[in-house]
């Protein structure tokens, strides 16, 4: 009788497990990308692994509008100091990174069904609340379809009234044609410099967790990690969701060789910290001790693909 | 006066076309160069007023490599020596004409820069042409007061620059977006 009871109470201390944790050491974890990304230890280490080089963040930019010409200016030491300072901030401003986000699911509920109103008219009709400062994404956009359902927009036609209404400079109503898979990689063979401008680009046509982004972003950071190009995206705002991306989907070895190489062993074993935050289950341990051992911690683990490259790395540094 | 200037570069212009021609004579032009006679065919070729050929953009990016165009236009933007013949001096600079070809024909004696040469073709695959109408620094058009050419041309060539940036092919910078955080927490 006593143990029945001990059973029966071990069988609910077991189901009061964190199911998390069941979770986690499987190969996919199922939180959203966003929930991860936004958490403070991962933006604060995104933050700190984007070095700030300000004649890189305020180089002349060609955006096809007339600009200001630069200006001398004398300043005493505190005044220097001051406006290093104001500029380290404006920098920081500028290098807000885009949010990374989980496809979005589609949105649209019917509010209504009103099969009197067939054949009121040949198309759809919109209604829009065009209140100034809601947020695209926010505004609520209704349709009445031709059967006479009343519902709520769904992305597509989000996307596309609020252009009729708040029309974006940066944002065509077409999809231009260099979002097509083949002709982004004719671009990116061209030439690094172009990483940035299509990420640029693609930031100003979709919204963060439309699909073509989400692809777009991928192809770009793949193409990044096979050519070892790393340095071109250095501090820009795209480099944190770059990094972010490589955890997500487990290819730091690269990064971690090119970060040695640079002798950034500190910025080497943040990433390693990061990936931990975004794989809990990760079989390699970060010591308090040296950088090098969390390094060969990792180097020897399951998790990493290039265990020669990376403790040759090491050895040479 | 009117015939002086722009009218010996119309005959450079000739000379570099008949070299062109015989480097390219096997290559099969267009379509409708071969529906026509050779008879009919030749005497286009030869008047300098035509424009009913039309050069595929192929054809036009080679002849920016190409010795014809060196030693027409050298390193210079090809609107650079084109002088426009203003009436008086010190007026206010009117706009350019509205178009230099009227039924597949050259109409005036002094055309814009684009249309007096038949192997420039604006295209959007055509970026070293392009990039000659831009500035180099911020990417900006320039205006026909500069550039000379006119009113359907410039606007064939702002139509082209968009499509180009469309495709990725200039090397410009995109505008920058701000995000509210909020928004994309959940």
């Amino acid at each position: 009788m006593y143990g029945l009871w001990r059973c029966l109470g071990r069988a609910r201390g077991l189901q009061k497990i964190n199911l998390d944790n069941f979770r986690q050491n499987s190969t996919a974890p199922a939180r959203k990308k966003q929930t991860v990304f936004y958490m403070d230890e991962v933006q604060d280490i995104l933050k700190s692994l984007t070095t700030v080089d300000i004649a890189k963040v305020f180089r002349p930019r060609k955006e096809g509008h007339k600009t200001e010409r630069s200006t001398y200016q004398f300043l005493t030491t505190e005044e220097l100091e001051k406006m290093q300072k104001e500029y380290d901030r404006r920098a920081r401003e500028k290098l807000q990174m885009p949010p990374v986000m989980d496809e979005r699911d589609p949105q649209g509920r019917v509010l209504e069904k009103d099969p009197l109103l067939v054949g009121f008219d040949n198309s759809k009709i919109v209604f829009t609340d065009i209140t100034y400062g809601v947020a695209d994404r926010e505004r609520l956009i209704v349709v009445r379809d031709t059967d006479g359902t009343l519902r709520t927009a769904d992305w597509d036609e989000q996307d596309r009234i609020n252009l009729i209404y708040f029309p974006r400079e940066e944002c065509k109503h077409y999809v231009p044609p260099m979002f097509k898979p083949e002709n982004l990689t004719d671009l990116m063979d061209q030439g690094q410099e172009k990483y940035e401008y299509i990420l640029d680009r693609n930031c100003g046509q979709f919204e963060p967790d439309h699909p073509t982004f989400i692809r777009t972003a991928e192809l770009v950071y793949n193409h990044i990690n096979e050519k070892k190009n790393f340095r071109a995206l250095e501090s820009t705002r795209h480099y944190g969701p770059l990094i972010f991306f490589l955890c997500w989907s487990k290819q730091i070895d690269e990064f971690l060789i090119h970060q040695i190489i640079d002798k950034n062993m500190t910025g080497a074993v943040q990433t390693l910290k990061l990936y931990k935050i975004v794989h809990p289950g990760a079989p390699f341990e970060i010591t308090e001790e040296s950088d090098k051992k969390s390094l060969i911690n990792f180097a020897k683990s399951s998790v990493s693909r290039r265990k020669r490259q990376i403790l040759a790395a090491l050895d040479r540094r | 006066f009117r015939e002086g200037r722009n009218d010996s570069k119309n005959e450079a212009n000739e000379i570099a076309e008949e070299e062109n021609q015989e480097d390219l004579e096997d290559q099969d032009l267009m379509e409708n160069d071969e529906e026509m006679s050779e008879g009919e065919f030749v005497k286009r070729y030869y008047d300098p007023k035509d424009r009913t050929r039309k050069i595929p953009v192929e054809l036009s990016i080679q002849y920016m490599e190409s010795n014809a165009y060196r030693t027409t236009y050298g390193d210079d933007p090809v609107w650079k020596h084109y002088r426009r013949n203003l009436m008086g001096y010190g007026r206010r600079i009117p706009k350019t004409r509205k178009t230099c070809i009227r039924n597949d024909r050259i109409v005036t004696a002094s055309p814009c820069p684009i249309c007096r040469d038949i192997y420039l073709v604006l295209d959007y695959r055509n970026v070293a042409l392009l990039k000659q109408f831009m500035n180099d620094y911020d990417g900006t058009i320039f205006e026909t007061e500069m550039t000379g050419l006119c009113q359907k041309t410039h606007e064939k060539l702002l139509l082209e620059i968009e499509k180009a940036k469309d495709y990725g092919l200039l090397n410009l910078d995109a505008k920058r977006v701000y995000y509210e955080d909020n928004l994309y927490k959940h």
